[in-house]
């Protein structure tokens, strides 16, 4: 086949990476019952995004984008693109500020439930939710 | 068609109602906390949120007759700086947000003082005014990644309001946890959609994005751009497949966050789709892609359909007791579904279509 071709792998390196981070991290936030690993899994998928966003700016053979002092800058050379790195600083401080909650959640979590792990937490809301509902259908029963 | 350069030279105050409109909410929020008072904080939040209010009123008023209202940030000219832009569409959601913002305050006094301990009462209402502060911000901005930043403060503030149900049910904290998973896949999955979009183009200015994607329908960039936007934000308005968070959070958040997150915080999430599907993307390319929204659709149905299944057996009943107990949310949703349908077989675009329901 030709489309598998060196090139197509190599050429689009920065998307391999992406995609397997992104899949990796979306496989874990599913797939694990552990609260603090869903965590862990969501802060994968955040960085492959990251990663995707900051490889998008490098332009091949481009320098950093720094302006010259004397204002005398050479048309000749390239720069790489600075925006996408400045988008994802703001990203990542919503990264920060979403595992930090995630975990001070998962905090609170254990504090009433005395588990992190999601099939346990879900047994006790289940009871919860039946002793709620037998309550409710013996008030509402004719004596 | 962006690029006129308006300088800002001896504006009046009421140049600067688009800016005033976050930044009341925005400079409140941390006067609450800083003040640390419990009986000065609501007043605080009560002023800023009928501030906004009336600033909502007065740029509604501007803009009703289809006039525009563009506000450059430091008055750097888009598409380069920041842009706000105020039209019929965008106000009226602010002037919905705003609104229901000064109408849920004064019955939240008693609700969270009869549900939260006190200590976290004070914070209660710095949250609440950074939420609405996240609301408006994405409704009146008209760069794209703008959206995205005030899409996730007041995603981020939104968790911890639903959390502040757990001191009447603990069910309050997982149903908040579920909602940061989702919110952030959602929030995450936009952000890719709009790197494609950076990608082939350039921009993150929505009126300038729309003038460099209407030759580029065809790339395959473009559409997974759209692709996960669209999933994105569907995450976030809890349309119909993917509206698992929504049920929970609901029900276990305190009275006064349910009444005003259900009626702002899915609606602004349908107003960015709106914005994207009609002004970034013209409706020419819903028509020539029309399959790809029928893909997603039934994709994510299928998907849907399978979790019921599995819910049945005995391990997960919950979750879908609560959504067939709760029938109010799940009509809610059904209504996001049936919306979002109309819009793509008929291009009928009326401000006022998401809030019949």
């Amino acid at each position: 086949m030709s489309f598998f071709t060196s090139d197509f792998i190599f050429g689009h390196l920065n998307y391999w990476l992406f995609i397997i981070l992104m899949m990796t991290g979306l496989y874990i936030v599913i797939g694990k019952g552990n609260l603090v690993k869903k965590i862990v899994g969501l802060n994968i998928f955040q960085t492959s995004v990251f990663m995707f966003y900051i490889s998008m700016g490098k332009i091949s053979g481009g320098t950093a984008p720094i302006f010259p002092l004397n204002g005398k800058y050479d048309p000749e050379v390239a720069y790489s693109n600075p925006l996408p790195h400045v988008l994802i600083l703001t990203a990542i401080v919503v990264g920060i500020a979403t595992t930090s909650l995630g975990l001070a959640l998962i905090i609170r979590i254990r504090e009433e439930y005395h588990s992190i792990e999601e099939e346990e937490i879900t047994v006790i809301e289940d009871t919860v939710f039946r002793s709620e509902h037998l309550v409710v259908a013996s008030q509402g029963e004719p004596l | 068609m962006a690029t006129q350069t308006v300088h800002h030279t001896a504006m009046t105050l009421s140049d600067h109602l688009p800016i005033l409109q976050i930044l009341i909410p925005f400079i409140a929020a941390p006067l609450i906390v800083f003040i640390g008072r419990r009986n000065l904080a609501w007043p605080i939040a009560f002023i800023a949120s009928t501030a906004s209010f009336v600033i909502a009123c007065l740029l509604l008023s501007k803009v009703i007759g289809g006039g525009i209202i563009s506000y450059q940030i430091g008055g750097w000219a888009p598409p380069l700086g920041i842009e706000y832009r105020v039209d019929a569409a965008n106000a009226f959601v602010l002037f919905l947000v705003t609104g229901i913002a000064t109408l849920v305050l004064p019955y939240a006094r008693q609700s969270v003082e009869a549900e939260m301990p006190q200590r976290t009462q004070t914070l209660f209402y710095a949250l609440f005014l950074l939420c609405m502060t996240g609301l408006l911000g994405v409704t009146i901005t008209a760069d794209a990644f703008n959206v995205f930043v005030f899409l996730e403060i007041s995603s981020l503030s939104t968790y911890v309001l639903v959390a502040q149900g757990s001191y009447r049910d603990k069910r309050a904290l997982t149903a908040s946890f579920n909602y940061l998973i989702m919110g952030t896949i959602g929030a995450t999955f936009f952000v890719i959609g709009l790197g494609f979009l950076y990608m082939a183009t350039g921009t993150l200015n929505m009126a300038d994005l729309a003038d460099r994607l209407s030759g580029q329908y065809e790339s395959r960039t473009v559409r997974a751009g759209f692709a996960f936007i669209l999933v994105g934000m569907g995450l976030k308005m809890a349309i119909f497949p993917l509206h698992f968070w929504l049920p929970n959070a609901y029900t276990y958040a305190p009275s006064a966050v349910t009444t005003f997150l259900a009626a702002t915080a899915t609606k602004v999430a349908i107003y960015v789709l709106l914005r994207f599907i009609f002004s970034v993307f013209q409706p020419a390319f819903l028509a020539e892609t029309s399959t790809l929204e029928i893909h997603i659709l039934s994709i994510s149905f299928a998907g849907h359909v399978c979790r019921v299944f599995y819910s049945n057996l005995p391990t997960r009943p919950k979750a879908y007791a609560s959504i067939f107990k709760h029938s109010p949310n799940r009509l809610h949703a059904a209504g996001h579904c049936l919306t979002f349908r109309n819009w793509i077989d008929g291009y009928d675009y009326s401000p006022l279509q998401p809030w019949h329901h």
